[in-house]
């Protein structure tokens, strides 16, 4: 398992942990029922506080991602690729929106923009 | 039981140079005067037992002093840092002084132990007996000594600045002095009166005799004395260590 | 063992000297975390540790270490915690086996096993004189014997200053190692933010023996931040919301209290995320309001 944090970035320890855990899940690289380093040994090795790890599993729990079991430790929930899907859809419509928009102020007509889309993402 | 023999060992590994240093000294000494009797058996045999008094008692004198001596290890811990860390140690106050007063009782013991074997070899030197009194000039100058290392304690446990020390230091200088002026007994009036035969003989007979006169008279309170000041001595050293942050 | 919250309580401490008094100090410093004691030299650290480990009495307040009293349960106490100093407290002719000789009468939980271990990793001789050590290597065997008797809590005062990056690195790393357990806490003064801002859990500044500012590291580094704007721009801000402001010819910096409730109240403004060396000046300054 792979968790690379940046000091430099400005983005909270914690939600740099959390957001690559959960992309790890998606992925499929942790499987439900796969055990999380104790929050310790994480804080250990990453040299930060264990305070940052424990919040960073929290919100994974709170969002569904994990559980925790009391002496057993942490654990990859299973999930629903589905509801996830649709979360994902949500924030691509926003972006695109956003894209639409920026387009439009500057005369970049929708042809163009589909064209951009091909472009920048390999022509799939 | 672990508790004390590490504290000891410590002791010891800290007291260690200062006792062998003394103890070299003491068979120096011996050694020398052992080899002069030795070498010179043509003396006339009352030449070498005088001889042999004076030397056994300068012998006890020097044990005496150099076994009573404090050895430094207060000073040290002190200075390094030990003395403060000690108390972030489960080590208790009493604990800490009676390790140290082993320590000072050991030395003091095996002092008067030396001092009788150190009296024995001179006198086998000169083919006289030994004058086994000389362990008890030995505890007189160990006690003396003690009593002053007393008093200084003492002065700066009461005295709360140099200014003080200096004062207390001088009355007790006062008293001391009084105390030897005015004992009628304790310093011979004739000691010091050169007529009559060479001067080499004559004062040290003459101080070997107002020393063993004096020896006699306090024979009996002299380890008494001893046992005394250890007691006090000990209750000084402890209020002194309770002193946690110096 | 021990069933207790709080690695250390401080309530109310006070200590009255000459020319400085330690003023009703309190924090806490939670089971199984690190704090961070910082502040200058002279502001206090070492005074309030010497009054924890009842080194020097106390005037007011109360001290509990791992739940029990500092003062009747010492004996207990120290049975269970640890010491480092900032200078090497052992004699030089000692090495590193004499004091393992020593601490094994003293500890009832001395584990000569797990000191030759740190021995090892510290790469420390185990019959070299300890005075022909190095700064570093006297700290680490200040550690390692630490570190040996399964101590729950470890007190120690300006542990890394003086060290190079290298070895304060190795000695944070061990220090964080040793915390895994869960059931161990560490008590840290320093005036070295930077090792502090790593691996820290709550941090409380001492400035002048009075305390500033106590809590988590994370919430204080996070809810505090630098505004950057013009002398006229910080005019419109309130002064409660600002703990202290630098000017300089150009402009003023501002530290606030709270950056979120700060672009809430007001709008258009840059507000830089901080660093524990930071809030300790802006901090230091709060009496003084403006400084530069």
């Amino acid at each position: 398992m792979n968790i690379n944090i940046s000091n430099a970035s400005g983005e909270p320890i914690y939600t740099q942990i959390e957001s690559q855990i959960k992309t790890l899940i998606l992925e499929g690289k942790l499987k439900e029922g796969d055990a999380l380093p104790s929050m310790r040994t994480l804080a250990t090795q990453l040299r930060i506080s264990f305070m940052t790890t424990k919040r960073a599993y929290e919100n994974l729990e709170r969002d569904g991602f994990i559980e925790s079991y009391m002496g057993k430790g942490c654990f990859v929930k299973a999930q629903n690729m589905e509801f996830y899907r649709e979360a994902q859809i949500r924030v691509i419509e926003a972006l695109l929106m956003e894209a639409g928009d920026k387009a439009r102020k500057c005369g970049i007509t929708m042809d163009e923009l589909h064209d951009l889309l091909d472009l920048v993402n390999g022509g799939e | 039981m672990k508790k004390y023999k590490s504290l000891l060992f410590r002791e010891y590994k800290l007291s260690r140079n200062h006792y062998l240093f003394r103890l070299v000294i003491l068979l120096l000494f011996l050694g020398l005067v052992f080899l002069t009797l030795l070498l010179n058996h043509e003396e006339s045999q009352e030449t070498k037992d005088s001889i042999t008094m004076f030397m056994s008692l300068l012998f006890a004198m020097i044990a005496g002093f150099v076994c009573a001596d404090d050895d430094g290890v207060y000073k040290s811990d002190i200075n390094v840092g030990w003395h403060t860390y000690s108390y972030c140690l489960p080590v208790s106050l009493w604990e800490k002084v009676i390790v140290r007063y082993l320590v000072k009782v050991f030395a003091i013991l095996v002092g008067a132990g030396i001092t009788a074997l150190g009296c024995q070899i001179i006198a086998s030197g000169a083919g006289t007996k030994v004058d086994m009194r000389m362990i008890c000039v030995f505890l007189l100058i160990a006690d003396i000594y003690l009593l002053f290392q007393i008093i200084i304690d003492l002065v700066s446990l009461m005295a709360k600045d140099a200014k003080e020390s200096k004062k207390f230091l001088i009355i007790f200088a006062v008293l001391v002095l009084g105390i030897i002026v005015l004992s009628p007994n304790l310093i011979p009036a004739d000691l010091f009166d050169m007529s009559g035969d060479e001067l080499g003989v004559i004062l040290p007979n003459r101080i070997v005799e107002a020393v063993m006169k004096l020896i006699d008279k306090l024979d009996l309170f002299v380890l008494p004395l001893l046992i005394v000041l250890f007691a006090a001595g000990f209750g000084i050293t402890y209020k002194i260590y309770e002193r946690r942050k110096v | 063992m021990g069933d207790y919250e709080n690695a250390i309580e401080i309530k109310g401490v006070t200590k009255r000297y000459d020319g400085f008094t330690l003023d009703h100090i309190s924090f806490e410093v939670p089971k199984g975390s690190i704090m961070g004691y910082i502040g200058q030299n002279g502001a206090g650290k070492t005074t309030t540790i010497r009054s924890l480990l009842n080194i020097i009495p106390i005037d007011n307040g109360e001290i509990r270490l791992l739940g029990l009293d500092h003062i009747k349960d010492e004996t207990e106490i120290k049975q269970r915690i640890a010491v480092v100093f900032d200078e090497l407290p052992f004699h030089d002719i000692f090495n590193a086996n004499d004091m393992a000789k020593i601490f094994e009468g003293l500890y009832a939980q001395w584990n000569n096993g797990i000191y030759k271990e740190y021995l090892d990793r510290f790469q420390l001789p185990s019959r070299k004189k300890i005075g022909q050590f190095s700064k570093g290597m006297k700290m680490k065997l200040q550690i390692a014997c630490a570190l040996s008797h399964h101590a729950e809590l470890l007190v120690m005062d300006e542990p890394t200053t003086g060290l190079d990056p290298v070895v304060r690195d190795e000695i944070l790393h061990i220090f964080m190692e040793y915390l895994e357990t869960g059931e161990r806490s560490i008590l840290m003064s320093s005036h070295i933010t930077s090792d502090l801002e790593k691996i820290a859990d709550s941090v409380t500044y001492i400035d002048k023996g009075k305390i500033l500012i106590s809590g988590y590291k994370d919430e204080i580094l996070e809810k505090h931040g630098v505004l950057k704007c013009s002398k006229e721009e910080l005019k419109a801000v309130d002064p409660q919301d600002i703990v202290s402001t630098r000017i300089n010819d150009f402009g003023a910096e501002a530290m606030v209290y709270d950056k979120e409730a700060m672009s809430d109240k007001y709008s258009g403004l840059l507000i830089d995320p901080t660093s524990l060396e930071e809030i300790m000046l802006y901090y230091v300054n709060q009496e003084k309001r403006e400084w530069s």
